[in-house]
């Protein structure tokens, strides 16, 4: 999954990028409201924490372009302001969600989780695909109680499927979820971790991700 | 108020007892004017005829010395101690005298008694010569020598006084009756009229009495008080606004402060626990310490500057005067590179030069980190007189009045979000304090395209050398990577 950081504290801007990839995110992070906006206009994120007190453009003011050009992606507001009406304001103006800072980084990845969740529609942490389950939760796979080991990448690209399921997911737009913005990683890339991916979770005859050639990847 | 009443109603009773006093002897006297009316009387029936003492007196006329009962009494003496032969009325019981005294006075002499049949009695004693000549002069005092003594009698008048004393009692029982209705009323009177007097102070009283910390913003009003009352109302509602100015300001002040360590806080704690949860990236962590070192040093500027500040605001910080070469000190600050200095090098003020440096530096930091594109930041001093001014000027967009009046507010900063890393927003505020600590004047105005902050003070006295400055260092260097 990823998520865009508009955040003006670079050292904010440091652990948050740290602890989000470690995480399991890919993470795009920025330091002020105009290149926040052009990031969250152009990308694709699943999540952007958004601060409001930005330079250059307010982050509410970030927020009302963002909901006014239709962009529907859940924003999650990371603010010191902590006042009820502040919170409220920031909730009516489409946010989905408020955090105060200081904050707690285990509840930050909990709640960018949850928001994850809600835009696939899902309030169950686990996906259960045949016998396997996808704990989004831990980051944990399993089959029955055996636990498949995977790396970050293989999991993100398992997650995402199964978030899509039933739905054919392209290449690119798993380049586009699993990646951050710098543009380094290739369909390639992806061909190679989905190949890990099946060696890992074969079980018997049926292949858990299908393969639509000339369109992408399916978990059904 | 009670004291006021009883007070009130003491003045009343003690004035009701004279007035009761001068009835009762008005009352006597005039009894006694009757008494001794019918004593001369009963004198002018006494006559001497050729050496021998005639008296008759008609008992028709003057049956009250005849009979038993409330009879009144006379009695006539001799010279020689003798009554007078039929000299007693016929009241008097056989062998009973009434009271005289040996005085031969001829003035009349009233006293009280008790009568031979028991009840309370005045009588009147008067000695006198018989004579129709001399009858009128009784009152008088002729020489005794004039007179044979053979002539000299005495009369006693007897006669009861009942009437006399329940007069004088009626007359008490309405004095104190109606003075005792008076008193009371006069204390309900003053006692209402105090009550209501007091009504208002009663009023403002419990508004005052229902203020505290929490609603400062309330006013007292005393609709209907008396015009002596308002301006206590005027002051106490002005002292009010003072208070609340000040609470308010206070507030602002702790919630600045709060939200001031929320953020340095937010990374403190994003540092830690992403450092601590992924500690194997050694890279990221090392930048985490730097960046947990620089976060604190910001954080004890803050704590520096706010105590200094407080200290200044508690009267606790002192100036430690003497000749200071301004130039040097300027030229020496941080970020005096970064500024046109203006100094002639012979300006020598009369200053404290750590505090001064401090107010220049914090001037100086403002002027560049909030320098609008369009010119450099300059700073300019001259002398004028005996005195100095300094004024650090840097382009800046206008400021709003309000913009104006917050300059020097603790943690007032006009975009928050544009201010740069390290401005907590107090330095205006500690030039202030500090200013007024040194005796600075010092203003702030915005004029042509430029903020302009302008300090004037006073030149050393002339001859007066300055000591060799030291390089000053306002706050711990941060740590460079």
């Amino acid at each position: 999954m990823k998520v865009l950081v508009i955040e003006d504290s670079e050292r904010l801007q440091r652990s948050l990028l740290h602890g989000l990839k470690s995480s399991g995110f890919a993470v795009d992070v920025v330091g002020d409201g105009e290149e926040g906006l052009s990031y969250a206009r152009h990308g694709v994120y699943d999540v952007i924490v958004l601060d409001l007190m930005l330079p250059k453009l307010d982050g509410l003011d970030v927020l009302k372009r963002l909901r006014a050009s239709g962009c529907g992606t859940h924003v999650l507001i990371l603010s010191a302001k902590d006042q009820v009406e502040e919170r409220v304001e920031g909730l009516h103006l489409g946010a989905d969600d408020y955090l105060t800072k200081p904050f707690a980084f285990e509840e930050l990845v909990a709640r960018i989780r949850a928001l994850v969740r809600r835009k696939f529609d899902a309030k169950d942490p686990v996906h259960r695909v045949g016998a396997v389950k996808v704990d989004t939760a831990r980051r944990a796979v399993a089959r029955g109680t055996e636990e498949i080991p995977l790396t970050p990448q293989e999991y993100a690209v398992l997650e995402y499927l199964a978030a899509r399921r039933g739905r054919v997911v392209s290449k690119s737009e798993l380049l586009d979820h699993l990646y951050a913005g710098d543009g380094a990683a290739t369909e390639n890339a992806v061909e190679v971790l989905v190949h890990q991916l099946r060696k890992k979770l074969h079980h018997g005859a049926t292949e858990l991700i299908q393969t639509r050639r000339g369109h992408g990847y399916l978990i059904d | 108020m009670l004291l006021l009443s009883a007070a009130f109603v003491a003045v009343i009773a003690a004035t009701l007892l004279c007035v009761e006093d001068i009835a009762g002897t008005a009352v006597t006297e005039e009894f006694d004017a009757a008494l001794l009316a019918e004593t001369r009387g009963l004198r002018s029936l006494i006559a001497i005829e050729d050496g021998l003492v005639e008296f008759e007196y008609p008992t028709d006329a003057m049956p009250h010395f005849e009979r038993k009962a409330d009879a009144a009494y006379f009695q006539i003496w001799l010279h020689d101690g003798k009554v007078l032969p039929n000299g007693r009325s016929g009241s008097l019981p056989a062998g009973v005298d009434l009271a005289r005294t040996e005085s031969l006075s001829r003035a009349p002499s009233f006293r009280d008694m008790t009568l031979p049949d028991g009840r309370p009695g005045r009588s009147v004693q008067l000695s006198f010569v018989p004579g129709p000549d001399l009858a009128d002069q009784a009152d008088e005092e002729p020489a005794v020598a004039a007179y044979p003594v053979d002539y000299f009698f005495v009369l006693v008048v007897a006669r009861s006084r009942e009437r006399l004393d329940s007069l004088i009692a009626s007359t008490r029982l309405a004095i104190v009756g109606a003075g005792a209705a008076a008193a009371l009323l006069a204390g309900l009177l003053v006692g209402l009229a105090v009550t209501s007097g007091l009504r208002p102070i009663r009023a403002i009283s419990a508004q005052v009495r229902a203020l505290d910390a929490e609603n400062l913003g309330a006013r007292v009003a005393a609709p209907g008080a008396p015009s002596e009352l308002a301006p206590i109302v005027q002051q106490l509602n002005a002292l009010l606004a003072r208070l609340e100015a000040s609470f308010e300001r206070e507030r602002r002040f702790a919630s600045h402060v709060a939200h001031e360590l929320r953020t340095p806080i937010a990374e403190l704690r994003s540092l830690a626990e992403v450092g601590g949860r992924w500690p194997e990236d050694l890279a990221s962590t090392r930048r985490f310490f730097t960046d947990v070192h620089d976060i604190a040093g910001r954080m004890e500027r803050v704590v520096v500057d706010l105590l200094l500040l407080a200290r200044c605001h508690a009267g606790v910080e002192k100036a430690q005067r003497r000749p200071v070469r301004l130039a040097p000190l300027v030229r020496s600050l941080p970020g005096a590179d970064r500024v046109e200095i203006e100094i002639p090098e012979d300006l020598v003020v009369d200053s404290d030069p750590g505090k001064l440096s401090l107010i220049v530096a914090n001037l100086l930091d403002n002027a560049v980190a909030y320098a609008a594109p369009g010119g450099p930041v300059r700073c300019v001093a001259e002398a004028l007189d005996a005195r100095f001014s300094l004024e650090v000027r840097n382009p800046a967009e206008p400021l709003t009045e309000e913009d104006m009046r917050s300059l020097a507010e603790p943690f007032w900063r006009k975009d928050r979000a544009r201010s740069p890393e390290g401005h907590s927003g107090l330095g205006l505020s500690l030039v202030t304090a500090l200013a007024q600590l040194l005796g600075l004047e010092v203003s702030f105005r915005h004029e042509g395209g430029l903020f302009r902050a302008r300090l004037c003070g006073s030149l050393a006295t002339p001859g007066e050398e300055p000591k060799v400055l030291q390089r000053f260092v306002a706050y711990p260097e941060p740590r460079t990577e």
